[in-house]
């Protein structure tokens, strides 16, 4: 499943295929969270300065990092969005815990 | 059209509820300068700009806005939950409680409820801008 992999660009989240372990989805899931406010602030500075080529640079090597761990985190720890529900046999979208909930 | 995403901009744990602090930060969700009227604001912006790139930038913010919202609103969820009768009654926040209980309800804290007053949208782009600026505060 890790496939296409750059050194620099592939971490090891720690997870095994078969069970949901809350501790390594906690963490992926920080990991995602800063990954994501770093591209919400390169896609504002593209939008501004579209012909910065270090800018789209910084933007696609932080896109793969986080595609590649949007991937493992939707089938270890649940689907992130109501289109990424993997299994085929469980509706699992609509489970819990919500973003605002804190997790006991 | 806008995707959701299960997670939280940045994130929010409230180690101790206080119905005090939630009765101010509720200014920021529904208040004059929150995330609500901000994100409003650059979302209807977008529909009488003449330039792709700044449809772009105002769309950006826009959502970026709404999702800032979330952050406010689970930052009020978290301040307001097990609360007793005591900790509520003879506090500011007893006027709020009595009509939404710990509902989330966009109002300033002065209790006025949103209203798209706080937001200025003329179609024109220039006057548009000036109005962001001012409601960012980026005027000095």
């Amino acid at each position: 499943m890790i496939n296409n992999c750059k050194a620099n660009s592939c971490r090891s989240y720690g997870t095994n295929n078969n069970s949901r372990n809350n501790t390594s989805c906690s963490r992926m899931k920080l990991r995602l969270q800063q990954l994501e406010f770093a591209l919400d602030d390169i896609v504002l500075y593209l939008d501004a300065y579209p012909e910065c080529n270090q800018a789209l640079e910084y933007y696609h090597t932080l896109l793969e990092e986080r595609n590649h761990l949007r991937e493992i985190i939707n089938e270890e720890c649940g689907p992130m969005t109501n289109f990424s529900n993997h299994s085929k046999d469980t509706w699992l979208w609509t489970n819990g815990p919500w973003p605002w909930q804190i997790e006991a | 059209m806008w995707t959701y995403e299960k997670k939280l901009q940045y994130p929010v744990k409230i180690k101790n509820p206080n119905q005090n602090t939630a009765q101010i930060i509720i200014s920021q969700l529904g208040g004059p300068d929150g995330e609500l009227a901000a994100s409003m604001r650059y979302l209807h912006q977008r529909y009488s700009c003449p330039y792709n790139k700044i449809t772009g930038i105002l769309t950006d913010i826009g959502t970026e806005e709404l999702a800032h919202l979330e952050i406010i609103a689970a930052i009020i969820h978290q301040l307001t939950r097990n609360l007793s009768p005591e900790q509520i009654s003879g506090t500011p926040f007893a006027t709020y409680f009595v009509d939404h209980t710990t509902g989330l309800y966009p109002v300033a804290a002065s209790g006025v409820p949103f209203d798209m007053k706080y937001v200025g949208i003329k179609g024109d782009l220039l006057t548009d801008l000036n109005e962001d600026l001012a409601a960012d505060a980026t005027i000095s």
